[in-house]
């Protein structure tokens, strides 16, 4: 891969990075079953996906683009899916409550009616077939993009430093990339978002423009390290 | 059976073991100091009239904390185990020794960093006759450092065994940072829920979510006498952390399970992950329409 | 410890938090040199980068007071990742144009867009958030900048295996730039005792990076005991520092008992 299309690949993936984390359902008081989402910030969330979606792609290095790609956004969607069931099962055994949203009154997937079934007080519990979907959707973005960054940056500074090191490096640009645009949306979310049935979704164009901003900045000075000085 | 196959198959089964007591510890670890999400109903406390004996660790969001304490465990561990090799030691033992080292520095810091964060929260609820209990610290400070000792212990071994026996091209201290963030998210995730919807609110009935009016309002009596934060993890480990642990231990496990096989080269374990998406995913479904048949609609809220 | 630049102890006023980054930019590059020229000299390099520590926890503690729609912890590792990628990205590369100044400018520059896109763009109207950003990307900046100078002990950093402590190093300055604010988090929060806060934790994660720097290979053993020694009297100073003004804003301190007028 030579430098340029690097520096694309950053920036691409920088973006896609910034719009999973619409996609991923996420509230704070989740925590205390009193809202719809895993119960935790966002860009909390969002990070500690694309992560296992780093580690993922790490088994992978070395083979074409496409499959780094892939397994990293598989990584991290088996991540939310775990996360997602057991939370669910906590909700139900431990704390009693169904899965319900708070954005939608009928389940666009299942067709089942959420108003009945919240409880008093609050805005929905747990994730439901549909906020579940969008999760798994926002997991496979994110696990694509940090990968696509991480990938990029192995192929630009492969050439110059030995493979160990190269690997090591990419890995840690590749999360701190994947950190700097994964935290942006979050003045959007403002600490929660119900995935992709949110009012928030409107405002995602805010989003692209902000990552895009950041990532050409990132990119252009990786670029600029590796081959200009 | 090949024996490169039986390594990688002892390596997946050893580093979903592992995941799995870190996943219990880490959830205790996260109880016993109130941090993470459930810590702004501790906080909320004393400004609606309860004077609280709870250790208000709250280090950072549970993810960076227990990213800090892998990728510093794990660091060490690995410097001092080329330090341990130079004088003549054997590559293994010097990692095992070496980890415990590490992860005994990082208990330290764990420490410093839980009492300044403890007393200076204290200190600014000042304003509600909120005093500093010294017991309140000082009781759950060493069992909480014990948690995190093993927490940084096992994501520590965890990153050695998926960098030495399965075969992850990161250095170990990269993937002990990725473990950590991500079992930190994980575990604020799932196990605080049964912790801030569930124990802190234990008067209230069972089933009926925490409403925001009620949000502050949390126990402060324990089994016998006041509650302290020794009190929360034994409760929350049977249920709560167990199933945090179950969450990182199959993402470990499916994750190293899924590479095992190589019937479609190196599509296999793409392929094969998918597939247990689309299971888990219909478990959740399935798990959803159980939950809502079994309990029922909430009693007035029928035809809202 | 005559450097500390935040210690007038019973001040109403804040202080700007523009002030203490020039003050870090100016300590930190001074303290880059004194590691590039004589590594043995390199404890007082850890002295010169506290004020970084302390510019960008006030600035934590300023953008998360405006209750920022990301959680504390948010903003502070966002903030370390602008200033700690640009350093690690450009670091291990061989090269001769490189310097200090080029580093810190970038990552400020990351730092100011990001700030400027959140303000413009997304509309979050807080006042300042540019600068803020800016600020707390470029301290972090500074920080890896000169620890990793350090531990390459003046040889340059390609080659060693100094890379191995890049995720210690990113996520140890995120924590103690968040934890601060964090820390000291409720209804009595004020700027003097969470940058005294800030203080504590700086000692603490040199410290913690001396004993690191100890164990590397390639570092060389005087500066990073130096760094170890210097870095735990600070830490005891500032300790003592911090528990003063605890006790006079605190409550009550007791031993253990039951809060007054609950039965139980």
């Amino acid at each position: 891969m030579d430098p340029i299309t690097g520096m694309i690949g950053i920036i691409i993936g920088g973006i896609i990075v910034g719009i999973c984390v619409h996609f991923i359902p996420a509230s704070a008081v989740g925590a205390m079953s009193a809202s719809t989402g895993i119960a935790t910030g966002p860009s909390m969330l969002s990070t500690g996906c694309g992560l296992a979606g780093l580690y993922a792609a790490g088994y992978m290095i070395g083979e074409s683009l496409p499959l780094v790609v892939l397994s990293g956004a598989m990584g991290s969607a088996l991540m939310i899916i775990c996360t997602m069931l057991l939370a669910n099962t906590i909700c139900a055994f431990g704390t009693g409550v169904a899965p319900v949203a708070g954005s939608y009154d009928k389940d666009p997937i299942t067709g089942w009616r959420q108003k009945p079934f919240m409880s008093p007080g609050t805005d929905g519990h747990s994730m439901p077939t549909t906020t579940a979907l969008s999760g798994i959707i926002g997991a496979l973005l994110g696990g694509a993009g940090g990968s696509l960054v991480f990938v990029s940056v192995y192929e630009m500074i492969s050439p110059i430093l030995e493979s160990t090191t190269a690997v090591t490096i990419a890995g840690m640009v590749g999360a701190g990339v994947f950190l700097i645009n994964c935290v942006i949306p979050a003045y959007v979310l403002v600490g929660k978002s119900e995935g992709m049935t949110d009012k928030k979704m409107k405002l995602m164009h805010k989003t692209f423009v902000s990552c895009l901003i950041v990532s050409v900045i990132t990119a252009v000075f990786v670029y600029a390290s590796v081959v200009v000085i | 059976m090949e024996p490169v196959t039986l390594t990688l198959m002892i390596g997946v089964g050893l580093a979903g073991a592992i995941a799995f007591i870190a996943g219990i510890i880490e959830d205790a670890e996260s109880d016993a100091g109130s941090s993470s999400n459930p810590n702004s109903q501790v906080q909320l406390a004393p400004q609606i009239g309860h004077i609280i004996t709870y250790y208000d660790k709250a280090i950072a969001g549970e993810p960076p904390q227990n990213g800090l304490w892998a990728a510093a465990a794990c660091t060490i561990a690995l410097l001092l185990s080329w330090r341990f090799a130079d004088l003549g030691m054997g590559q293994y033992y010097a990692i095992f020794f070496a980890a415990v080292a590490g992860a005994a520095v990082t208990a330290l810091v764990q420490g410093c960093l839980g009492i300044f964060a403890h007393i200076s929260r204290i200190t600014s609820m000042a304003a509600f006759k909120q005093p500093l209990y010294w017991h309140a610290l000082l009781t759950p400070l060493p069992y909480s450092m014990g948690l995190c000792f093993l927490t940084a212990l096992l994501l520590t071994l965890l990153s050695f065994v998926a960098s030495g026996i399965l075969g992850n091209s990161f250095a170990p201290p990269l993937i002990a940072l990725f473990m950590g963030i991500t079992l930190g998210s994980i575990a604020s995730g799932t196990g605080d829920i049964h912790y801030g919807a569930e124990r802190l609110y234990q008067h209230l009935p069972f089933g009926s979510g925490i409403a925001i009016s009620n949000q502050g309002d949390i126990d402060l009596k324990g089994e016998y006498g006041f509650r302290n934060s020794v009190d929360t993890p034994y409760f929350c480990m049977r249920f709560g952390g167990t199933i945090t642990a179950l969450a990182f231990g199959l993402l470990i496990f499916l994750d190293g399970w899924s590479r095992l096989f190589t019937f479609a080269g190196p599509w296999t374990s793409i392929i094969l992950e998918a597939a247990i998406i689309a299971v888990l995913f219909i478990f959740l479904n399935r798990l959803e329409k159980y939950t809502r048949d079994s309990y029922g609609p909430y009693p007035g809220q029928e035809d809202a | 410890m005559t450097t500390q630049p935040s210690e007038p102890p019973v001040e109403k006023k804040e202080i700007p938090n523009y002030k203490l980054y020039l003050l870090a930019v100016i300590t930190g590059i001074i303290s880059y040199f004194i590691a590039a020229l004589n590594p043995n000299l390199s404890f007082i390099s850890i002295i010169l980068i506290w004020p970084a520590f302390i510019a960008a926890a006030g600035c934590v503690e300023f953008l998360c007071r405006y209750g920022l729609g990301t959680g504390t912890s948010s903003i502070g590792y966002w903030g370390t990742a602008c200033g700690a990628t640009v350093v690690f990205a450009s670091q291990f590369i061989e090269t001769t144009a490189y310097s200090p100044f080029l580093e810190i400018a970038i990552a400020t520059l990351l730092g100011y867009a990001a700030g400027f896109c959140a303000n413009k763009i997304i509309k979050m109207k807080i006042p300042r958030i540019e600068l803020n950003s800016a600020i707390i990307a470029g301290s972090t900046g500074i920080i890896a900048l000169i620890i990793l100078e350090i531990f390459a002990g003046g040889a340059g950093m390609a080659g060693t295996t100094v890379y191995y402590i890049y995720p210690v190093m990113y996520i140890g300055i995120a924590l103690t730039i968040l934890h601060p604010y964090n820390g000291n988090l409720g209804a009595g929060e004020n700027q003097t005792r969470t940058l005294m806060l800030a203080m504590c934790e700086a000692a603490l994660l040199t410290s913690l990076f001396g004993f690191i720097g100890i164990l590397l290979p390639n570092t060389p053993f005087i500066p990073a005991l130096g760094m170890l020694i210097i870095s735990i009297i600070g830490f005891v100073i500032f300790v003592s520092i911090w528990w003063k003004r605890v006790k006079e804003e605190v409550y009550d301190v007791v031993w253990a008992g039951y809060p007054e007028g609950v039965d139980h």
